[in-house]
């Protein structure tokens, strides 16, 4: 279960950068305007989160089945960020520092102690 | 060609291509994503299904105590076989290989469930229906294997065009990636049907892509190329213990002899591969795999006595007699076994050459860690002396002697089936299944709401749309009852009832036939309500059911670990709480709106049917066209609340002229519909 919850804190937090660099959800969270080069960048850092997002799945599974649980993991993701979007705007909007700058650090630390499970044969 | 005469652009060709081939087996394609998806725990429905088996308790000491009851049973066994409980199984399966019992690809042929708690023999009922979900997802019932495989296969293709020209076809794939603007009519419908699409659209590629794969064999000729089937799974783990007396110099008689049931246990060319390949289990299940879907495969703890583990018959061992020595403590070795795969445990153990000074313990890793040894084979294995209980071998995971296209097929198989796929896994991807299905349902309503416009100028229900309202109510809602109905009859049919598990499906078919012919019989929006109302219902009361019929209640399953059983009543109260939302949905959303929202034009020509009481929509929509003023045209629109009085007043004058330009489906469908309708004048 921490996997998951390590996975999605992750996942939510990407998905909040990649939302703010969107034109559409850009208005909606309610992010400042960005200049392209920002834009790039903030763009760059949300898919990194989300690359970061397949590391505790990594961690517990092997390769093979971690893809499998990741990709499903940021679909769930995506819809409840979606969802959280059109049903609380303004929370959403209110809260998207604090679930980039706490979920990406409280995931990592929640999958941390997970590299120590890794099974390496299963790769 | 657009109506401007211009050529239409590669997005509107592909809009074209998108909404037909969703359209054409959209109704099948759900079918078969609904009942797919309920297949990812289909070892947990069928020990749901047999109540007989809820009651029981496993601890670690149960397997001495089962032991005890085997070297009772059959003291002479070259070999015995216990599969433990696991999350994915309730039951404890004990079989054993009779000293003159032939070799085979499994282990033995005497085999019985016990009670781990008191040893005591287990006879559950015979239940067709926790298979049945799995085999009609991709070889539907009443046809032959083949012709379902070819159905579901042609399906599954176009369900790969719609998803590609459905990309294509999606304008604003990124800028709306996030977006769902909720009480929008067709718009709503439209962004919850891309959003499903779209997040998910990694898994619907895999899971389509794969079961064209799967289903490949069926739909090609009989080619064969070298990476496909030149090696086996690959699975070494199990190979590796089946020959390490030979590494070893272990037990004398029992090494030839071992590599002699792995290749006695194959089957055609498996067999050739599997003489190759040690770890015989991974190449012949790995080719099993694509259909014979063991019942619990390695998923599920293994089966009883693989070829690998399981003792040659005594007629192939050394003619004498062996000398006979005590059993060291099983449990201790399985404790330590449990001890060094912390993660996914013991699914398995064989007792080879039991009570006899040559007697070794092999035990089986619950799971395999790879998807790339083609699912059932690779696990890790422990093997013990019996008699004094000293760890003789411990094999690791060997790399898949499977070719590069093999692995890959292999990895995206394995998702498609959802092997090794543990708790948190399973529920992931049923989900993800659940989002599929409702992607197809909700393309499948889209395309009714999207032509309410066109209603609207028509003045009229075209009898294409109509049919497709009905079918929509009848396939989606209507197999959410079928399905909950398969439930029910399991309880409620006598367990000793003959033809049992026919009768099984006989009624999850009649139950899904009525609820097709429903929606004839009422307005589209009271068939949807009706329907939905029934199927939260029927999921909601199951655990209850269940709890009531012998089977073991949630709480107690809960609080035994019993996850197998529990995974099952979380599912159907998922899947009331799912449906009654829907209900909630449809009571709230008041029918004045859905009126001039559906079709905008309704408002002007039944304006008395657009205003009634929420709660009362069902009923009142049909009764408003009478209430109708003057003005009121002469053929009523087809609103969302009355569209059988409209369709049965619009059937009449449909002639030769209009029947003749329909399909012939099309034209059964009104001739049903025009014998209908004094029942239908009447019931309005």
């Amino acid at each position: 279960m921490t996997v998951v919850i390590a996975m999605v804190l992750l996942a939510f937090a990407a998905f909040t950068v990649i939302a703010a660099t969107m034109g559409r959800h850009q208005e909606d969270l309610g992010t400042a305007r960005f200049t392209p080069r920002q834009l790039l960048r903030w763009r760059l850092a949300g898919y990194t989160l989300l690359a970061l997002s397949f590391w505790p799945s990594l961690s517990r599974w092997g390769l093979s089945i971690a893809i499998a649980a990741w990709i499903c993991l940021i679909g769930f993701t995506g819809i409840a960020f979606g969802l959280s979007q059109t049903y609380f705007p303004k929370i959403t909007a209110l809260l998207k520092q604090v679930i980039v700058c706490i979920g990406t650090p409280l995931g990592s630390f929640a999958s941390a102690p997970l590299a120590g499970e890794v099974d390496r044969s299963s790769k | 060609m657009r109506p401007d005469g211009k050529p239409e652009g590669l997005r509107q060709s592909m809009s074209w291509v998108h909404t037909y081939t969703g359209l054409l087996l959209g109704w099948l394609l759900y079918a078969v994503f609904f009942t797919g998806t309920f297949s990812y725990f289909r070892s947990e429905v069928n020990d749901w299904m047999r109540p007989e088996l809820h009651r029981t308790v496993y601890s670690e000491q149960s397997v001495e105590r089962v032991l005890d009851i085997l070297a009772a049973r059959a003291p002479e066994a070259s070999s015995w076989t216990l599969s433990l409980p696991g999350p994915r199984r309730i039951s404890m399966d004990a079989s054993w290989r009779g000293a003159n019992d032939p070799a085979g690809g499994r282990g033995g042929g005497n085999r019985m469930t016990v009670d781990p708690d008191t040893g005591e023999q287990l006879t559950p009922r015979r239940t067709s229906a926790s298979n049945f979900f799995y085999r009609f997802h991709y070889q539907l019932h009443w046809f032959s294997s083949q012709n379902g495989r070819m159905i579901v296969g042609f399906a599954t293709m176009l369900m790969f065009i719609a998803i590609i020209s459905g990309v294509i076809t999606h304008k604003k794939i990124f800028s709306d990636f996030f977006t769902f603007r909720p009480k929008k009519g067709q718009r709503s419908w439209l962004d919850a049907h891309n959003a499903t699409a779209v997040l998910a659209l990694p898994f619907h590629l895999i899971i389509t892509f794969s079961g064209l794969i799967l289903i490949a064999n069926t739909l090609t000729p009989n080619w064969t190329f070298q990476g496909l089937t030149g090696t086996g799974g690959g699975g070494g783990g199990r190979g590796g213990a089946a020959m390490a007396p030979a590494n070893q110099g272990g037990p004398g008689g029992r090494q030839v002899n071992q590599t002699g049931t792995a290749n006695q246990g194959g089957q055609g060319d498996q067999g050739a591969q599997r003489g190759a390949a040690p770890g015989g289990r991974g190449g012949n299940q790995a080719e099993r795999g694509n259909f014979g879907g063991g019942q619990t495969g390695n998923s599920a703890g293994g089966r009883p006595g693989g070829a690998g583990n399981a003792a040659p018959p005594a007629t192939a061992v050394a003619a004498a007699p062996l000398e006979k020595a005590p059993l060291a403590s099983v449990l201790t070795m399985l404790r330590q076994a449990n001890e060094h795969w912390p993660i996914y445990g013991v699914g398995s153990l064989t007792v080879n050459a039991p009570n006899t000074v040559q007697a070794t313990v092999v035990f089986n890793e619950r799971y395999s860690h790879s998807l790339l040894s083609g699912g059932r084979g690779g696990g890790r294995t422990m093997r013990f002396n019996g008699v004094t209980g000293e760890l003789l071998e411990a094999t690791e995971i060997q790399p898949s002697t499977a070719s590069v296209v093999r692995k890959i097929r292999n990895a995206i198989v394995a998702i498609h089936e959802g092997r090794f796929a543990g708790e948190v896994t399973r529920w992931l991807l049923f989900l993800s299944g659940i989002l599929g299905t409702f992607m197809a349902a909700s393309g499948m309503v889209l395309w009714v709401v999207k032509r309410l416009p066109e209603r609207k100028k028509l003045g009229r229900t075209p009898i294409p749309h109509r049919i497709v309202e009905l079918l929509n109510v009848g396939a989606i809602a209507g197999l959410s009852i079928a399905m909950a109905s398969l439930f029910w009859s399991n309880r409620l049919l006598p367990a000793d009832m003959p033809d049992r598990g026919a009768w099984e499906i006989n009624i999850f078919f009649i139950t899904w036939l009525v609820c097709l012919l429903h929606p004839l019989l009422c307005s589209h929006r009271t068939a949807w309500l009706q329907q939905m109302v029934l199927a939260a219902l029927l999921y909601g009361l199951l655990p209850v059911l269940n709890a009531l019929t012998g089977g073991a209640s949630l709480l107690h399953t809960i609080a035994n670990g019993q996850w197998s059983v529990a995974n099952v009543d979380l599912i159907l109260l998922s899947m009331a709480a799912i449906h009654g939302s829907i209900v909630w949905w449809l009571l709230k959303k008041p029918v004045a709106k859905a009126v001039s929202k559906a079709a905008p034009g309704a408002t002007k020509t039944a304006p008395t049917g657009a205003k009634p009481p929420p709660k009362a929509a069902p009923k009142a929509a049909p009764k408003a066209p009478p209430k109708a003023p003057p003005k009121l045209p002469p053929k009523p629109a087809p609103v969302a609340g009355g569209l059988v009085p409209t369709m049965a007043k619009t059937a009449a004058p449909m002639t030769a002229a209009t029947a003749a330009s329909l399909v012939p489906a099309a034209a059964m469908v009104s001739t049903l519909v025009d014998a209908a309708a004094p029942i239908l004048e009447h019931t309005s």
